[in-house]
């Protein structure tokens, strides 16, 4: 009773996630306060306002809880409690705690270590094969990798997750049932089959501005570290990293570029003590009591020193990725680098981007995709 | 007594014979215009009584019918004040009847008798040349446009009095008409831009297969500058296409009378708040040609492409199809030409600094998304060439080597012209435009061709019309190359300028872009 009573509590209208427990701690549990309200008894709309206090009582007389919980259930989304033990207890225990998550999907098995792969929604190739690549690695190590499901890095750092067969947690800033960004439908899709979404917001509740930073502090909580790939200087993503450094846990940055302007956060993050990452070891040292279940150190490192991958390359396309892997170049500094005519570098980058190796970047730049 | 003449007027691009006729009957002074005339025509008798009587020439004092056949078309403007001048001049006893016949006359008069010039005095020059006249009499301001004109006489005339003298058979005294021969200057250069060696490529692509281009760049990297130079590395007009293009002109009034013909392809960039009559042509009963049309056989910039509005944008489609746009109206249908190479640009994002190296971007994904949303699919199909510019530090601009020069990219685009040619035939279409079917039967893709085409087409997610579209460009890449068969080479530099395509497909669905043999 007490589960169906504070999931139709959190699922009133006009309820927020913040006022809940504060409520809750008010009238001492879900199922006392839902029952004053439904009396009109509980002297909210002193603490709520007159119209908001009306609502409920309105609502909470329509309301039988556990059909709300049957409804949930019939949709596919559980209700996650503090005292069921289904996710990192930490979540439970930050400043603000949710009173409750919605969850859909898989459940975490319990004892892997969350880490939180998070950073800037317009990432450059850079930034976008680094998420992919340590959300890869970290999943193969059986680590669950947490992000906020937007674009660039969190949507990378998911689907680097998922490729490796891994458990990966998106957390929205939205009702869960809601898809945002729109385009993400698919990777939504997936993420629920290999893993799972979380919200503490309401079935139906729209993506306001405001509540994604709001849930920055439910990705920090659920995590041991979070690892912030590419951020600029008012990036979301350094919200996180604040909220992770106020409940203790581990930050860690991935440098940039000192000329990339969504490198600055980062930058600034490592400046300021955060420990450089560069290569999945340095975040599976930070997880304390944690055996990793492979052994890393095939990508990044000595082993990008060659190429190691000769054989049936033309020898252009080794010359121009020689070249892409110092950074982003434009075309005009590759032809001017490789000697070679403009026509001819396009038509190599176009069989590059077939095979995988370039992307296009904003600005008219290349970039490499994946590591070599 | 009565008088009839031949005249002419503009309806579109057309020129049609417009017969003036002036009976005078014995009743009290007055006059009828019947003919469907517009305000300007019926308020031409005003103007003529006055030039009349101004020029010291006798104006008939009886009820004056004047008429212009066929009677069902509407007449629009100022092109019969001289005719019907010189009609009534001739029921006053002035000239005799038979001086009239056998020539067009076309003339504005001002109060004092004075000639004024008129919209598409070449053009009209031009279709009675084809029609088998043997004379126009011409405004003597519109002389230049149509003086050189072989097979026809072309004479101006600056006054109605000179007008009587010559058609009463006293010589006239023809005025020197400069006309220059060279080309008036190069234009602004090729090598003026530093860097950018991409967009050139692309560039010389479009000049010399007739593509369309699009440039994406933020404020400053000098998408203007591009686009201005195009028309120089275009091969001049030949004798037919200058006196077509300047034709145009001409309808349009726009003709400058020291430098009556247009040598070189037009360049126009109109700016984004004109609406879509500016753009196509139109009007409410006598269309006129729009910015596609004035830029015929040449340019039409559109900077920033996104702000012009959509229903302007959308009715580009067909012409860039056909070149050419057909107006109908309650009263007329007309085509128009415009056969242009479309040069768009526009900003990564609405604050314009998306991916640029110096300033930081400062717009959410969404709105980003909405901004190449503004530019609809069918149209971003016709645009072959799709090309980011990234802006230049101040240290590259300063240590950057100039350029090539226009006129040896222009070389280059001759040959490739050349080509085309001999393939299509003396007078057909570029690359850009030939049938579909004809260039696949003339250059058929190898095995090893069609496998990359596809798997580009599978990771690009290609249209079918963004695939033929890669086709063309790789024809014309393969033309400046001098190779008749199409390469692999050739398709993957064609496929690289799809890059807007991709831009939109970034903010529509993410890439996976890692791939799975770790």
């Amino acid at each position: 009773m007490e589960r169906a009573c504070r999931a139709a509590l959190a699922c009133l209208p006009q309820m927020s996630p913040l006022a809940l427990p504060r409520l809750l701690a008010m009238a001492g549990g879900a199922v006392g306060l839902w029952e004053l309200i439904a009396k009109d008894k509980s002297g909210l709309e002193k603490v709520v306002g007159e119209e908001r206090a009306a609502l409920w009582v309105d609502a909470c007389r329509k309301t039988d809880p556990v059909q709300v919980l049957s409804s949930l259930a019939e949709k596919g989304i559980r209700v996650i409690l503090p005292e069921d033990g289904a996710l990192p207890q930490g979540v439970w225990s930050i400043y603000d705690p949710p009173a409750l998550l919605f969850a859909q999907g898989r459940e975490a098995g319990s004892g892997a270590p969350f880490v939180a792969v998070v950073g800037a929604r317009k990432a450059s190739s850079y930034g976008k094969r680094s998420a992919a690549f340590l959300a890869c690695e970290l999943a193969r190590c059986g680590v669950v990798v947490v992000s906020g499901a937007a674009y660039g890095i969190d949507g990378h750092a998911h689907r680097g997750c998922l490729e490796a067969g891994g458990f990966t947690v998106a957390v929205l800033g939205c009702g869960i049932d809601r898809v945002y960004p729109p385009e993400h439908g698919p990777l939504f899709e997936h993420i629920k089959e290999q893993g799972c979404l979380l919200s503490e917001y309401a079935p139906g509740e729209d993506p306001l501005p405001w509540r994604f930073p709001h849930r920055n502090r439910i990705i920090a909580g659920l995590v041991q570290a979070v690892v912030v790939v590419e951020a600029s200087e008012k990036s979301g993503a350094l919200i996180t990293a604040e909220f992770a450094l106020e409940e203790g846990r581990e930050v860690l940055a991935v440098p940039g570029p000192i000329d990339s302007p969504i490198s600055r956060g980062t930058n600034a993050l490592i400046q300021k003590g955060a420990k450089l990452v560069a290569g999945v070891e340095d975040v599976l040292e930070e997880l304390r009591y944690f055996q990793p279940r492979y052994e890393p150190g095939t990508g990044g490192g000595e082993a990008g020193a060659q190429l190691s991958f000769a054989g049936d390359m033309h020898p252009r396309d080794k010359v121009l990725l020689a070249l892409l892997r110092d950074g982003s170049q434009s075309l005009d500094r590759l032809v001017e680098m490789a000697g070679v005519s403009p026509g001819e570098i396009l038509s190599r980058l176009a069989s590059l981007a077939l095979k995988g190796w370039v992307t296009q970047e904003p600005g008219g730049k290349y970039g490499m995709s994946r590591p070599l | 007594m009565y008088a009839r003449l031949d005249s002419c007027s503009i309806l579109g691009m057309e020129v049609m014979r417009i017969e003036v006729e002036v009976n005078t009957s014995g009743s009290l002074p007055g006059i009828h215009m019947v003919g469907l005339p517009d305000a300007a025509v019926r308020e031409s008798y005003r103007r003529i009584k006055a030039a009349i009587a101004n020029s010291d020439l006798p104006f008939p004092r009886q009820l004056i019918t004047v008429n212009l056949a066929p009677a069902h078309l509407r007449k629009e403007g100022s092109y019969f004040d001289l005719p019907i001048a010189l009609a009534m001049l001739a029921v006053a006893g002035c000239l005799d009847a038979g001086a009239l016949a056998g020539r067009l006359v076309v003339g504005e008069l001002s109060l004092n008798g004075t000639v004024r010039g008129i919209r598409g005095a070449l053009a009209m020059a031009l279709w009675a040349r084809r029609e088998g006249w043997k004379e126009i009499l011409l405004p003597l301001p519109n002389l230049a446009e149509a003086a050189r004109l072989e097979g026809i006489e072309v004479v101006g005339v600056g006054n109605l009095r000179q007008a009587l003298d010559y058609l009463q058979g006293k010589p006239l005294e023809r005025p020197l008409i400069s006309w220059p021969e060279e080309e008036e200057g190069e234009g602004p250069c090729f090598c003026e831009v530093k860097g950018q060696l991409h967009a050139k490529r692309a560039l010389e692509i479009a000049a010399a297969g007739g593509h369309n281009i699009i440039f994406i760049g933020p404020p400053g990297s000098g998408k203007s500058m591009l686009a201005e130079r195009l028309p120089g590395i275009l091969p001049p007009l030949d004798p037919e296409e200058v006196l077509e293009v300047s034709s145009i002109h001409s309808v349009a009034g726009l003709l400058d009378a020291r430098r009556p013909l247009l040598r070189r392809p037009p360049f126009r960039a109109p700016h984004h708040s004109i609406s879509h009559v500016g753009l196509v042509g139109g009007g409410k009963n006598f269309p006129h040609p729009g910015e596609i049309t004035l830029s015929h056989r040449g340019v039409l910039f559109l900077d920033e492409l996104p702000e012009f509005r959509r229903d302007a944008l959308e009715v580009l489609r067909q012409p860039l199809e056909t070149g050419m746009v057909t107006i109908s109206r309650s009263l007329v249908n007309t085509t128009f030409p415009a056969r242009f190479i479309l040069v768009a640009g526009m900003n990564p994002c609405p604050c314009g600094f998306l991916g640029d190296s110096m300033r930081h971007c400062s717009c959410p994904p969404g709105r980003i998304k909405g901004y190449y949303g503004r530019i609809s699919g069918p149209l971003l199909d016709r645009i072959d060439l799709q090309v980011e510019v990234p802006r230049l530090t101040p240290r590259e601009l300063v240590e950057l080597p100039r350029g090539e020069k226009s006129r040896s990219v222009r070389a280059r685009v001759l040959q490739a012209r050349e080509r085309q040619k001999r393939r299509w035939g003396p007078r057909t279409p570029l690359n850009a435009h030939v049938d579909m079917a004809r260039m696949r039967k003339s250059s058929p893709l190898g095995n090893e061709e069609k496998e990359f085409m596809l798997a580009a087409a599978g990771r690009l997610g290609l249209t079918a019309r963004g695939f033929d579209r890669c086709l063309r460009v790789a024809r014309t890449i393969a033309d400046l190359a001098g190779r008749e068969r199409i390469t692999v080479a050739d398709l993957a530099e064609a496929v690289q300028y799809r890059s807007l395509e991709r831009l939109q497909g970034a903010w529509a669905m993410e890439g996976v872009g890692y791939g799975k043999g770790l």
